[in-house]
């Protein structure tokens, strides 16, 4: 029994080691600012049209107030291996977007009700501080919204 | 079977004993022996720290009191935690992280325990042996201490025997510093550009308040003075204890704390304190048509951390003629303009001395007869006011006597058609009678003979008109005698004064107008003593707005905070509208002829909300954005490039 206890400690020990190895890990990189939002892409099941405007909405719980006063947000629409940034016009639909506390509302104006709800979005969020800090290195809150996903998602 | 048992119970301790470690603050005794002077430490690292890491972090040494001196023995090592730094992370009140400037840290804190007074090289050694032995950032080493520990931060910051000691440090926050203030040691603080935050009670028994307050004079009288000045917080209050204040994390000043204080500096690096400058708005461009010759500038700013200090306008570009009520408040009256486009400036300053500007233009656009739109014919409504048995005889007027009723009858149109209009007036002090012997050329005397006056500032209601139509408005004021009065018409934000004194050629002029709910407001102020209405005439435009007219100057302007970033624009346009309507909020772009280019609906939500458009594929130029929820409208010029 004494040695069934000696091998339960080493055990435990061994697997408390590992646990904290691990965390260690998961908490590398440790100076940099957690991404505010958007790491990944979503779709949307809940279109609704009126005629041949389309429309989605997000919730996201850091659109608040704050940031809809001073921040920014850029949005991206993924269909297939293409990025959009929005808003724009492509494929003969006029995308565009509207903030509102917790909501991010997705708005497609299409040629016609064949319109593609397949899509993909995903989106950054910058606060006023990071606007801030982005101004005080030369870039603009326009360059920022006119920057591809790639680009912006280094800002961040 | 009682062992298993046994064995399960430990496990669960040590299951739970480890879950709790795993979120816990763990500070770490370490019995390591750095100078004859210091046999122990305590250790704390900040969460996810990897020894194995090229992560470098930032670091506090700290310094403890007279009170907590010790062998390093497991017996007197804890003395260490009594206070500071060490104190709040066995608590677990030290923040695991502080972001700066945008940037987030995390600390570690080394606070050792010393046997005897600490000299400077003992301090340098538990410097260069926490560098050598953690991943500390060297350019981000802050040496604090309280008392005792205070005074050895004085000491070997400010040390005269190795230049190299003060250049080790990024900043030094001494604590009731137990040390003889040196102007020598203060002008070493100030050449090597040491940023120093001291605190001390001013009514200390043990370590006088002088020594705070002669150490910062010799520092920051030092020539040339350091950058940043040495900063002091003197506590109103008659203990020792400083530190508890000083260390809180709660404790702020400049929206800072000690340690975010800290970390805006770094070794080698000159950081000016952080301020966040503020933002100037000087409102939306505007339009008039002369003769209206004024409008309101609704100029604002903002500090994220602190306050408007100042505000000033000036005009940038634009003709030379031009009043502004005053150069200094936020929204000010511009006014004695001519035809032509001005620029102004609003430059704000805020509490720290930061500025900003924003420009706004104001379009002066000439007195011209606005050219009946297609699609409909023009008609027009004259109406004279009056106020006895005198009415005007003439079937293309209408009378209305003010005296018998402040709530007109329909008015008709000049060709004799009833119509739907009317008009009310919310108060009147009575009707005056310029006589029948005055020649005006802006209509016939005998609408200018009489004019409704008041002495209070009121509103003339204009009901009955279609919203889907523009209208242009023509108002008559003027009376006998020089009195020295000046009457303001004003619509949404435009304003239009006449001088009424005699006046026979002056009139103000609206155009473009957009009903809300089918009625237009106007404000009739007096900017003296009396304000005048002796009649108007109201164009109609027969053109729906959803298809051609674009308004040149919006109705009932609300609180709406409407903006639109960029202007120019390129492409992405960001209007940011702040009200509490709600509802399908419509977006139309207006070409300089008037013919909508390009319309959004969006469905608004009450409160903030941020709208994103793309007009990349419009033609440069100039167009007129209209934003329209329900019965609130507004607009303004934007230059797409």
């Amino acid at each position: 029994m004494k040695q069934l206890k000696f091998l339960s400690l080493v055990a435990l020990l061994a697997f408390a080691s590992c646990k904290k190895e691990a965390a260690d890990q998961l908490a590398e990189v440790p100076e940099v600012t957690a991404p505010a939002t958007g790491a990944s892409w979503a779709s949307s099941s809940n279109w609704t049209n009126d005629n041949t405007l389309f429309s989605t909405t997000l919730t996201d719980s850091k659109l608040s107030s704050e940031i809809l006063s001073k921040g920014l947000v850029v949005l991206y629409v993924k269909n297939g291996a293409s990025v959009h940034s929005l808003p724009a016009t492509f494929d003969n639909t006029s995308w565009y977007y509207q903030l509102s506390n917790g909501t991010i509302t997705i708005m497609a104006q299409a040629k016609d009700q064949s319109f593609n709800k397949d899509q993909q979005f995903s989106y950054l969020i910058f606060s006023a501080d990071e606007l801030a800090t982005l101004e005080s290195k030369n870039i603009s809150k326009e360059a920022v919204m006119n920057m591809d996903f790639a680009q912006a998602s280094q800002l961040k | 079977m009682k062992n298993p048992k046994y064995l399960s119970v430990l496990i669960g301790m040590l299951m739970l004993f480890l879950g709790q470690q795993a979120d816990a603050q763990v500070q770490t005794a370490r019995y390591t022996s750095i100078t004859s002077n210091t046999k122990a430490f305590y250790e704390y690292l900040p969460q996810g720290y990897s020894a194995t890491s090229t992560s470098k972090y930032p670091m506090i040494l700290f310094l403890h009191g007279m009170g907590e001196l010790g062998d390093g023995s497991p017996t007197n090592l804890p003395k260490v935690l009594r206070n500071g730094p060490p104190k709040l992370i066995n608590n677990g009140t030290f923040p695991t992280s502080f972001t700066v400037n945008g940037q987030t840290f995390k600390f570690i804190v080394i606070s050792p325990q010393f046997v005897d007074w600490p000299t400077s090289a003992d301090i340098d050694a538990v410097i260069t042996y926490a560098i050598n032995n953690y991943n500390v950032d060297p350019t981000r080493v802050y040496l604090t201490g309280l008392s005792m520990g205070g005074g050895a931060v004085w000491e070997y910051a400010g040390n005269e025997q190795n230049a190299n000691y003060p250049k080790r440090l990024a900043g030094i926050a001494p604590i009731c510093g137990a040390a003889y203030p040196s102007v020598y040691r203060g002008n070493i603080i100030a050449n090597n550009n040491i940023p120093v935050w001291a605190f001390h009670n001013d009514g200390d028994p043990t370590a006088p308040v002088f020594y705070t307050n002669d150490f910062v004079k010799y520092i920051n009288s030092t020539i040339p003075a350091p950058n940043p000045l040495a900063r002091k917080t003197i506590f109103a209050a008659t203990g020792h204890d400083a530190w508890t204040q000083a260390y809180n994390p709660g404790y702020r000043e400049n929206n800072m704390n000690v340690y975010e204080w800290m970390l805006q500096y770094k070794k080698g690096v000159v950081t000016t304190p952080s301020n966040v400058p503020p933002v100037a708005n000087a409102g939306a461009d505007k339009s008039i048509t002369l003769p209206a010759n004024s409008v309101a500038m609704t100029g604002s700013g903002t500090d994220a951390d602190g306050s408007i200090a100042s505000y000033t306008w000036s005009k940038v570009a634009g003709p030379t003629q031009y009043t502004l009520s005053s150069t200094t408040i936020a929204s000010p009256t511009l006014s004695n303009l001519v035809a032509g486009t001005y620029t102004f400036r609003l430059t704000v300053k805020d509490n720290a001395g930061a500025t900003a500007a924003d420009d706004v233009n104001i379009t002066v656009n000439s007195a011209t007869t606005t050219p009946p739109p297609t699609g409909g014919a023009t008609r027009t409504v004259k109406v004279n006011l009056y106020g006895g048995s005198n009415a005007y005889g003439d079937a293309t007027w209408n009378n209305w006597n003010t005296s018998g009723s402040l709530n007109s009858a329909s008015f008709k149109y000049t060709d004799g058609t009833a119509s739907t209009i009317s008009a009310s007036l919310n108060q009147q002090s009575g009707v005056s009678d310029n006589g029948t012997t005055i020649t005006t050329t802006m209509a016939p005397k005998e609408v200018v003979r009489y004019a409704s006056y008041s002495t209070s500032n009121r509103t003339l209601t204009i009901s009955g008109l279609d919203n889907s139509k523009t209208y242009n408005l023509e108002f008559y004021a003027s009376r006998t005698g020089a009195t020295n009065n000046t009457t303001r018409f004003t619509i949404g934000s435009v304003n239009a004064d006449v001088k009424t004194d005699n006046n026979t050629a002056t009139t103000a002029s609206f155009s473009a107008l957009i009903p809300v709910s089918g009625k237009i407001t106007v404000s009739i102020s007096k900017l003296n003593t009396y304000n005048y209405l002796n009649g108007l005439t109201l164009t109609e435009n027969g053109t729906a707005l959803a298809t051609t007219a674009a308004a040149s100057v919006s109705t009932e302007s609300m609180q709406t905070g409407l903006t639109v970033y960029p202007n120019p624009v390129q492409d992405r346009l960001l209007l940011q509208v702040n009200n509490e309507l709600s509802g399908q909020m419509k977006v139309r772009l207006f070409d300089i002829s008037g013919v909508a280019q390009k319309e959004f609906t969006v469905a608004k939500q009450a409160g903030s909300s941020q709208t994103y458009l793309s007009i990349g594929d419009l033609k440069a130029g100039t167009y007129t954005l209209t934003v329209q929820l329900g019965d609130w409208t507004e607009s303004t010029k934007i230059s797409k490039l």
